[in-house]
């Protein structure tokens, strides 16, 4: 390695700039001097802010120190990496973690599992919300759980995207369906050449982090490409789904909704969750509720029986690798109440429509 | 310390639908160099093990009586030669009730076998036969009384439930008959369908009617209230007895005392290793005409594992763990060690404790799995 006097594009070097914590610095910083300092940083970059907020919680609450001080390392090479401590009455302690977007959340995810060797409970993705109180106060919510009671909220905006989709011409109605379901409002479509569209949508953030990639896959043969930019908020119709489990709110499970779709959304829900929630010694009741009406129930029956059947001599080794799986399968459930709650239960409002 | 042996037999006459033993069918050619080769094995171990007192002894199978009596005779003369069997021993054979009669029941009786337990799984035939069993349910009582003519008077049959077209009401039937036959010893096991048998493949596909969790709970519920209203002792979860009866060889399982096994397939725990013994009748031949070792698997658990095999095998009988069992064993503290797991498992009613020990309650007897697991590492 050699000192220059200048880098160009496409090359890699360093500088030495004393600068003593990573956090300091981010991705598209303008470097100058001290000597000859720019009066303006250069055009064209933007800070990096998260988009979709989910939170991190270790299945067992002992690692809680171990996932901050993951987070910390992460945060080393990834500026754009935002979190801080939140406390859910169902997880226990963990972050609420801010991401650029789902691909981010899940890259994030894995490496703390992988590499840190963690088990860790994602609550459902969401976005900043902004709440109007009837009180003039403006509050930005990243956790449905925060969310004010009804009698309190003026109204709520949810952030809009520009979502452009590039689709061959034959499945533009496929893609239109699914985008004005998913609450789009049509802008704009233009003819790239005679076989290729591009569709403009504004679309609601919270449907996009959903599953409406791969949807839009699906739904095109893998034809689809999806560009999205953040464009502002609006005012939508939204409500807190709540979830909850043998009669108590599991507040980890909330989510917000439009309220159009909140009693669909909420029996979906509550047929998935009855799906993944394994049976227990008692039954379990699921509820979804909006405010205080509940909109829909299902129950987890109860485990009729749970023994061992014969276990002599030969069978002793073997029973007991039965119930270490067993037991390794639980390592993954999270004690909520008296009910075992799976990890990817807290994931299931997004594999749903 | 005193050792159990196990010997096992691994033929049947016919292989039951859903059996996942290591047992064959159509192997008559071998029963002789079978015998020889296990006679082998025995005299071999015996040196070995000169200095225990041999105080349990249990024929197992398979099919024990699958074998003519005279090489069953060899056998149990050739344990008796070599190794130090306590005048009092327990000496068990299993028998499926198709295949004994009056004579060679004497005869094992007379080599010193004084306990036999049938396959006898239900009376109704509709259902044995449906599980591909050879006999009927007239033989299964006819056994018993044949067995006792013989000078039997501990016996055990084990009856099933959860078997495909039973109700409630086979069931309950069964452990009538069982107890107007006056068994002095039953184990009730619950049908479970293993990987890799008839049943697995019908069941896949849709062909074999099981009764509904609800049903299998009520037929499982019968059982633990008929069985102790009327003189039985669920000394285990699977095991019932009159006083007295209870199987000292299989207790020796639950109490994680020392057992040597004997044939192909069989398991050994000695010294706190588990060794098990070649499944293959014929590579199990090969090994011992060879003079090599038929030991197939050989492990020393951890003794984190070894603590938690412990308290789930004697978690299982209605003594429970003893601390002072646990202590002697170990060498450590188990209120200390597990007291986290005691406290939960209380007071989800799960467990009941006294000053010497820990035991399941009815309800924990129901959910052992959940109990078990709490202890492992």
């Amino acid at each position: 390695m050699s000192s220059i006097a200048e880098i160009g594009p496409g090359e890699v070097g360093y500088i030495a700039a004393s600068i003593k914590n990573v956090k300091d610095t981010r991705v598209g910083d303008t470097v100058t001097e001290i000597d000859n300092p720019a009066s303006e940083p250069l055009p064209g970059y933007r800070k990096v802010t998260p988009m979709v907020y989910c939170g991190l919680y270790p299945v067992d609450s002992v690692e809680y120190d171990s996932l901050r001080d993951a987070l910390d390392k992460l945060k080393l090479n990834d500026a754009s990496l935002a979190y801080e401590p939140e406390t859910s009455m169902a997880l226990g302690f963990g972050f609420r973690c801010g991401f650029l977007g789902l691909l981010h959340m899940d890259v994030i995810q894995e490496r703390l599992e992988r590499e840190y060797n963690l088990t860790l409970i994602t609550t459902a993705p969401s976005v900043i919300f902004k709440v109007f109180k009837t009180n003039g106060e403006i509050l930005e919510i990243d956790n449905p759980s925060k969310l004010p009671v009804v009698q309190e909220i003026e109204h709520i905006e949810e952030p809009y995207v520009k979502a452009t989709i590039i689709v061959p011409n034959d499945l533009v109605g496929a893609v239109m369906e699914l985008s004005q379901e998913k609450r789009g409002e049509y802008k704009d479509m233009k003819y790239l050449d005679v076989t290729r569209v591009t569709i403009t949508y504004h679309l609601p953030l919270s449907e996009i982090i959903y599953d409406y990639f791969d949807r839009l896959k699906s739904s095109t043969r893998g034809y689809a490409s999806l560009d999205y930019e953040l464009i502002g908020y609006q005012q939508s119709e939204l409500v807190k789904l709540d979830i909850l489990l043998n009669g108590e709110p599991v507040d980890a499970l909330s989510v917000i909704v439009h309220r159009d779709k909140a009693t669909y959304r909420g029996r979906l829900l509550a047929e998935k969750l009855k799906d993944i929630i394994p049976r227990q010694m008692f039954e379990i009741p699921i509820q979804a509720a909006i405010g205080n009406k509940v909109i829909a129930r299902e129950t987890v029956r109860a485990m009729r029986k749970d023994v061992l059947a014969k276990c002599y001599g030969g069978d002793i080794s073997r029973k007991r690798k039965l119930l270490e799986k067993q037991k390794e399968g639980k390592k993954r459930m999270k004690q909520v109440g008296n009910v075992e709650v799976p990890q990817e239960a807290f994931m299931a409002i997004l594999k749903m429509d | 310390m005193n050792l159990g042996l196990y010997i096992h037999i691994p033929f049947c006459k016919q292989k039951c639908l859903y059996c996942d033993f290591p047992s064959y069918p159509h192997m008559e050619g071998l029963y002789e160099s079978y015998t020889d080769a296990l006679c082998r094995e025995i005299t071999g171990q015996g040196v070995l093990f000169s200095t225990n007192q041999v105080d349990t002894i249990y024929i197992g199978g398979g099919t024990p009586t699958a074998l003519p009596a005279p090489l069953l005779l060899r056998i149990v003369t050739a344990v008796k030669e070599n190794f130090a069997v306590t005048t009092d021993a327990e000496v068990s054979i299993e028998a499926n009730p198709g295949t004994v009669d009056g004579d060679t029941l004497t005869a094992l009786r007379a080599v010193g076998i004084n306990r036999i337990s049938f396959g006898v799984q239900t009376f109704s035939d509709t259902l044995l036969k449906r599980l591909g069993r050879i006999h009927t349910g007239e033989e299964g009582a006819n056994a018993v009384r044949i067995a006792k003519r013989a000078g039997f008077s501990n016996i055990n049959i084990d009856l099933m439930y959860g078997l495909p077209l039973q109700q409630a009401e086979h069931f309950q039937q069964s452990l009538q008959i069982a107890y107007d036959l006056a068994i002095p010893h039953i184990s009730v096991y619950g049908l479970k369908i293993e990987d890799e048998t008839p049943f697995a493949c019908s069941l896949a596909q849709g062909k074999l009617s099981l009764p509904s969790e609800e049903e299998e709970e009520t037929m499982y519920d019968r059982g633990v209230t008929y069985l102790p209203q009327h003189g039985y002792e669920r000394y285990e979860i699977s095991n019932y007895s009159r006083p007295g009866f209870s199987c000292r060889h299989n207790l020796k399982y639950w109490h994680y005392a020392p057992y040597l096994g004997l044939g192909a397939a069989a398991h050994s725990f000695i010294n706190r290793e588990r060794l098990a013994n070649t499944q293959d009748v014929r590579a199990y031949l090969e090994c011992i005409n060879s003079g090599c070792s038929p030991v197939e698997h050989r492990e020393i658990a951890d003794e984190a594992t070894q603590m938690a095999e412990f308290c789930f095998l004697a978690l299982r009988t209605n003594s429970g763990i003893s601390y002072h069992a646990f202590y002697q064993y170990f060498d450590k503290d188990f209120y200390q060690k597990y007291e986290q797991q005691i406290t939960s498992l209380t007071a989800r009613g799960l467990v009941t404790t006294t000053r010497q020990s820990i035991k399941l309650t009815n309800l924990g007897m129901k959910y052992g799995n959940i109990v078990f697991r709490t202890f492992l590492p």
